[in-house]
């Protein structure tokens, strides 16, 4: 045993070191869980290493703690049994910006309070650290990069507890979803995958991510803006969205569109898109905005988490949206005739 | 006599023992009138009077280490009341903090330790390097650098990089859920190295909102879990490693300590121990 290590992963017959790609698709690979330092030679526990083998086992004799991980959709329910949260789902295509604009929240309530609210709480803390590690100095990079959510991981919550400054008791439970660009892609080609998009019906807010960088390039703009817009056609003809959901679309990276050479010839297109999709889908919903941002401008022109702030008082301030109306009682038999003739207010 | 065990929380050289050794000092000498006196030598002082010796000749406190993590009782009375109190201390090294921050376990002595009601020593020190430290916010440095940056080896995620503010937030939450007793905790932040801050000097509770914004937010927002109190603490009275030591040495022991906080004279270690023990 010489001690020497190797990148690897630890995920069985994965190729990566051979092909140089996660196939769960995390880029960089450094960012996959999975791609950790290994032994250079596969440890024999049976060569009379018992310290292995003990290193091996768990230490039962400690307590286990929370994970500090995104949170699943089943921890999520255990978490709404302790107290309500707002959801906001965040769509877009792979590259977007999703999971940078989560990561540029974070960091700006590290760095101090933010739009006039403080933090209260994540259960979700490793989860954000590892997102955020790329965009540090500590990570060894040049540029800035964000982890890309693998389609492998499913969906997912980040969880942040704000409240507004010197009022603890107006705190509000953020669950922020993130699922892999990918999947909202298929959902676009196929509708009948709506349906498992199961952060969307559970959403208070919608926010669907125009990707800025695809925006500046003239050859991927319009592909840009209509899969935006057939994102959003998909979910309404689908009823996943209804009419007292508020949606935001929101054009990321504005940094790179306002160093943009066409800064002229782009903002007309997002003006013309924004009105027609106003036009076409804004009646079908209770409010669509339209908002920009820059969440991380590695030329510090827009300061960091740049019009978040708009954003995240809409998450916390507004109230949550009323439900829609329950479906008119059919009645088919004697009895549901007896139950809608029954004066409820007498019934002990 | 009622018997009160203290938590002490804090990563590696946030000045927890320092802390101890000078509190030992302080309280054994009676060099300085100090809320609580020493009532009686009982027991097994062997680590404390080891720890004391350094911090007497000016010297570096040793660190603990996981191997030699123990848990000190020492008996006082307050003089004004005539309180008589066994102050507990599980002496825990800062790597092992670290460890349950990564691994996500603890020990069942860890959890044992927060059933009464006793209340926690939270360590940060002000003599501390930034961490943290986005791409973004040196952008503006490199774009102004004339020679270009070496490429840097790519580093992948460790706990090791976890900034310090949000390591001891989530050491906090974890105190929050299952297996941890949920309740009100007194909370007394000190902030060691107190000396390094320049002059003039923050009240401790602006200087943690200022340095460490993360926990100071997470602090404000939880008020049913914490009551805070923020101490500034020199437990050494300056730099010992540097030219200030011949000057620390001529000082009566006592005097060199200061503490920088709510209803603490200047010198007195003891008044967060106070108000962690009950005092209002």
């Amino acid at each position: 045993m010489t001690g020497e290590t190797q990148k690897g992963c630890r995920r069985t017959g994965c190729e990566v070191a051979l092909t140089g790609t996660c196939p769960e698709g995390h880029t960089p690979v450094a960012s996959c869980p999975n791609y950790v330092d290994q032994p250079a030679e596969d440890r024999d526990v049976h060569d009379g290493e018992f310290g292995a083998i003990e290193e091996a086992l768990p230490d039962v004799r400690r307590v286990s703690l929370p994970s500090g991980d995104a949170l699943t959709p089943e921890e999520v329910d255990q978490f709404l049994r302790w107290r309500a949260a707002t959801f906001v789902a965040i769509i877009g295509d792979s590259y977007s910006g999703k999971t940078t604009l989560i990561c540029a929240l974070y960091d700006r309530f590290l760095k101090g309070t933010f739009a006039g609210l403080s933090f209260a709480g994540s259960r979700t803390l490793v989860a954000l650290e590892r997102r955020a590690h790329h965009a540090r100095v500590d990570s060894g990079r040049a540029t800035p990069e964000t982890a890309r959510t693998s389609h492998l991981e499913g969906l997912r919550y980040f969880h942040f507890a704000v409240a507004p400054n010197g009022q603890p008791a107006k705190r509000t439970d953020l669950l922020l979803s993130d699922r892999s660009g990918e999947v909202y892609r298929s959902a676009r080609n196929d509708s009948t995958l709506v349906g498992t998009l199961a952060e969307i019906p559970q959403a208070d807010r919608i926010v669907l991510l125009l990707d800025g960088r695809r925006v500046v390039e003239r050859t991927e703009r319009n592909g840009a803006i209509q899969s935006v817009r057939q994102t959003l056609r998909v979910l309404l003809d689908n009823d996943a969205l209804g009419p007292t959901l508020t949606v935001w679309v929101v054009t990321t990276k504005v940094d790179l569109i306002a160093s943009s050479p066409d800064g002229q010839e782009i903002a007309e297109a997002v003006a013309g898109f924004r009105n027609r999709l106003s036009t076409d889908f804004g009646p079908r919903l209770k409010t669509l905005s339209f908002h920009d941002i820059a969440a991380r401008d590695p030329t510090n022109g827009f300061a960091p988490a740049h019009g978040l702030d708009a954003l995240i008082e809409d998450w916390v301030t507004r109230s949550r949206c009323a439900p829609p109306p329950p479906p008119p009682l059919e009645l088919h038999s004697e009895f549901d005739r007896l139950l809608a003739r029954t004066r409820m207010d007498v019934l002990p | 006599m009622s018997a009160q065990y203290h938590s002490i929380i804090g990563l590696p050289r946030s000045g927890k023992t320092t802390f101890l050794a000078a509190l030992w000092h302080l309280i054994d000498a009676g060099e300085v009138t100090t809320k609580f006196v020493l009532d009686r030598l009982v027991g097994d002082y062997t680590y404390l009077n080891r720890i004391v010796e350094a911090w007497r000749r000016c010297e570096e406190v040793p660190r603990t280490s996981m191997a030699a993590e123990t848990k000190v009782t020492i008996y006082v009375h307050e003089p004004a009341s005539g309180h008589k109190i066994a102050l507990g201390f599980p002496d825990l090294s800062g790597e092992s903090f670290k460890q349950q921050f990564a691994a996500r376990t603890c020990t069942p002595d860890y959890v044992e330790g927060f059933a009464g009601t006793g209340g926690i020593l939270l360590f940060v020190t002000a003599d501390r390097p930034s961490d943290g430290i986005t791409l973004t916010d040196i952008g503006p440095v490199l774009a102004g650098a004339d020679e270009p940056t070496e490429p840097r080896a790519e580093k992948e995620w460790t706990a090791d990089v976890v900034p310090e503010q949000v390591c001891l937030v989530d050491l906090l939450q974890f105190l929050l859920r299952l297996p941890f007793v949920r309740r009100q905790r007194r909370l007394a932040v000190v902030v060691s190295a107190w000396d390094v801050v320049l002059d003039p000097k923050p009240l401790p509770e602006q200087w943690l909102a200022r340095e460490l914004p993360f926990l100071h937010q997470f602090l404000a927002n939880n008020p049913d879990s914490f009551d805070v109190r923020v101490y500034g603490v020199s437990a050494q009275g300056g730099n010992v490693m540097g030219g200030q030591r011949t000057a620390l040495l001529r000082t009566t022991p006592s005097q060199r300590i200061t503490c920088d906080g709510p209803s603490a004279d200047p010198h007195d270690l003891t008044a967060p121990l106070l108000w962690l023990s009950g005092e209002r």
